[in-house]
């Protein structure tokens, strides 16, 4: 098992940082506007060469970064994808992020991979798999990882654990921080008929190594609202407020604004990210009360 | 309460349309059927496969439409679902399926042009090499040139079609289905995909050149690949073009393997 090891190495300042888009890059590298950090999807750089690494190069000269990947499986019940993690391993030697983040969902099954952030049960023999695998990535990467809550649609009847527990377990046992990002919370709370506010109250707040913010799509299905989480749009007030709530446990921790389709000028999430920026200064004004 | 490795592949079956039934068993209604929650991950399975699809294919989704499309990678995405998360390599199957499948018959040149997209998508993610350049091989003891071994770059792909297939692909990247200003009846091409920089380029070559390159990449030395290219080859222009266009590795700095 891995022993407890700081979330990362060398620690990212608690400041708000906005997901990389190809659609930016030019003007990011021109104007250099004032963020903390960028994140990018790990899976999007696992090619040999080509215009998106040199995008990255550029933007890592200025920027910490963050590599947050999406298919790892950390929840697969298949053993882990071992070019995927030695795919992800030349990227962390090659860009030196400070943070490495993964989530905790299965994306495929018998070697077919589903593209998605497909839900777990959370019972012990869940617990016990994503320990294994989580301690085989940080193994493979030299580093400690951070796991971030799913967006939820659907609940296992058989699940024994509340998801801030199982979470809690995870990073207990195996040293990992955790990624909090308060829109699945929302999105997860409404469609699955929990009270957000006391997830966040129960979450472990010590192993926060980041949150996420984002916006959600409002499906309806016979007069039941159904939240996707698409981040497709501005960050709504009920996740602002959770944020607030998760900060006032937290503590100033780096904040991440996500909008992946119908991503907008680089402006709107500037000002996005800017809001953040405000609510982390009133956070970082609590603590120092 | 099923095993999880069970569960998975019950789950992953069911998102793949096989039975739904052992799943639904095992998911909470909560006010919405579970027959629906799952729904929601199916779905999400196939659009954003799709989307994938359709950044890799757009000239393909532009000139069939959207429709059309989605209904293309729909059944791509059943019968050759990705097998990694590393979403850059799927869709290399794309171009034979629709040949396969039949559903590229109503427009004859729709499988070239999914060649040429894949072409097209491998060389923007290829390694990076600054290519061969004309001083490069000028610096070669002409003794030595017959049995000089010339690497492709490793962004260069060939691609042979009867049809005018870069004139597709353009008019399908400017979303136009045919509206006449394509005339499929111009002939064939041989084009050259390759990113010598940054951009990746599409050139077409005389068939000799591309005879001379694909020689070339088939591990031949210089003079036996201009012999395989047959009596149409002026060497010396080709040569030219094709270092021009940047169609060739340099020579590794540390060994000498391209000298005989």
């Amino acid at each position: 098992m891995a022993g407890p090891r700081a979330p990362s190495d060398p620690p990212l300042a608690p400041r708000a940082g906005i997901g990389l888009k190809a659609a930016h890059v030019r003007e990011v590298v021109a104007a250099r506007p004032d963020l903390g950090f960028f994140e990018v999807h790990t899976e999007n750089y696992m090619g040999d060469g080509g215009p998106a690494h040199h995008s990255l190069e550029a933007v890592r000269r200025d920027y910490a970064l963050s590599l947050h990947g999406v298919a790892l499986s950390l929840g697969g019940a298949d053993p882990l994808d071992g070019e995927h993690l030695r795919a992800t391993r030349r990227l962390v030697d090659r860009y030196q992020p400070a943070l490495v983040s993964e989530h905790l969902a299965w994306s495929g099954a018998g070697g077919v991979y589903a593209n998605d952030l497909l839900p777990l049960p959370l019972t012990e023999e869940a617990l016990d798999l994503v320990c294994a695998h989580v301690d085989r990535v940080q193994e493979a990467l030299g580093r400690a990882i951070l796991v971030e809550n799913p967006s939820s649609y659907l609940r296992f009847t058989h699940s024994t654990l509340a998801e801030p527990e199982f979470l809690a377990a995870l990073a207990a046992r195996t040293g990992c921080g955790l990624l909090l990002d308060v829109n699945n919370v929302h999105v997860s709370a409404a469609n699955l008929g929990f009270d957000p506010v006391a997830y966040i109250d129960a979450f472990p707040a010590a192993a926060v190594g980041e949150i996420h913010l984002a916006g959600h799509h409002v499906n309806e299905f016979r007069g039941r609202q159904i939240l996707i989480d698409d981040h497709g749009s501005a960050v709504g007030a009920p996740v602002w407020n959770l944020f607030r709530r998760a900060l006032a446990r937290t503590g100033p921790v780096p904040a991440l604004v996500e909008w992946d389709t119908d991503v907008p000028p680089l402006a709107v999430l500037l000002d996005e990210a800017a809001k953040a920026e405000t609510i982390l200064a009133e956070a970082r004004r609590a603590c120092a009360a | 309460m099923p095993a999880l490795p069970d569960l998975q592949h019950s789950f992953m079956a069911a998102l793949r349309g096989g039975a739904e039934d052992a799943v639904l068993a095992a998911i909470a209604g909560d006010g919405i059927p579970a027959a629906e929650r799952l729904a929601i991950h199916r779905n999400n399975m196939v659009l954003t496969l799709t989307d994938s699809l359709a950044g890799v294919f757009p000239a393909v989704r532009g000139l069939v439409g959207a429709d059309f499309f989605a209904a293309c990678a729909a059944a791509f995405i059943a019968a050759h679902p990705p097998r990694s998360g590393t979403l850059i390599r799927y869709g290399d199957r794309f171009a034979p399926f629709l040949d396969r499948s039949g559903m590229a018959a109503p427009v004859p040149c729709l499988s070239d042009l999914a060649r040429l997209e894949w072409a097209w998508h491998q060389a923007f993610h290829a390694a990076d090499a600054a290519p061969l350049a004309p001083a490069d091989l000028g610096a070669i003891d002409p003794g030595d040139l017959p049995a000089l071994v010339l690497r492709p770059h490793p962004s260069a792909r060939l691609l042979s079609s009867p049809w005018p297939v870069d004139a597709v692909w353009a008019a399908g990247l400017a979303g136009d289905a045919f509206d006449g200003t394509v005339d499929l009846d111009a002939g064939g091409v041989d084009l050259l995909v390759v990113r010598p920089a940054l951009e990746v380029e599409v050139r077409r070559l005389d068939p000799a050149a591309a005879a001379l390159l694909a020689a070339c990449a088939a591990g031949r030395p210089l003079a036996e690949a201009a012999a395989t290219a047959g009596t149409g080859l002026d060497l010396a222009a080709a040569l030219a073009g094709l270092l021009a266009a940047g169609a060739f590795a340099p020579f590794h700095p540390t060994n000498q393997e391209h000298l005989p």
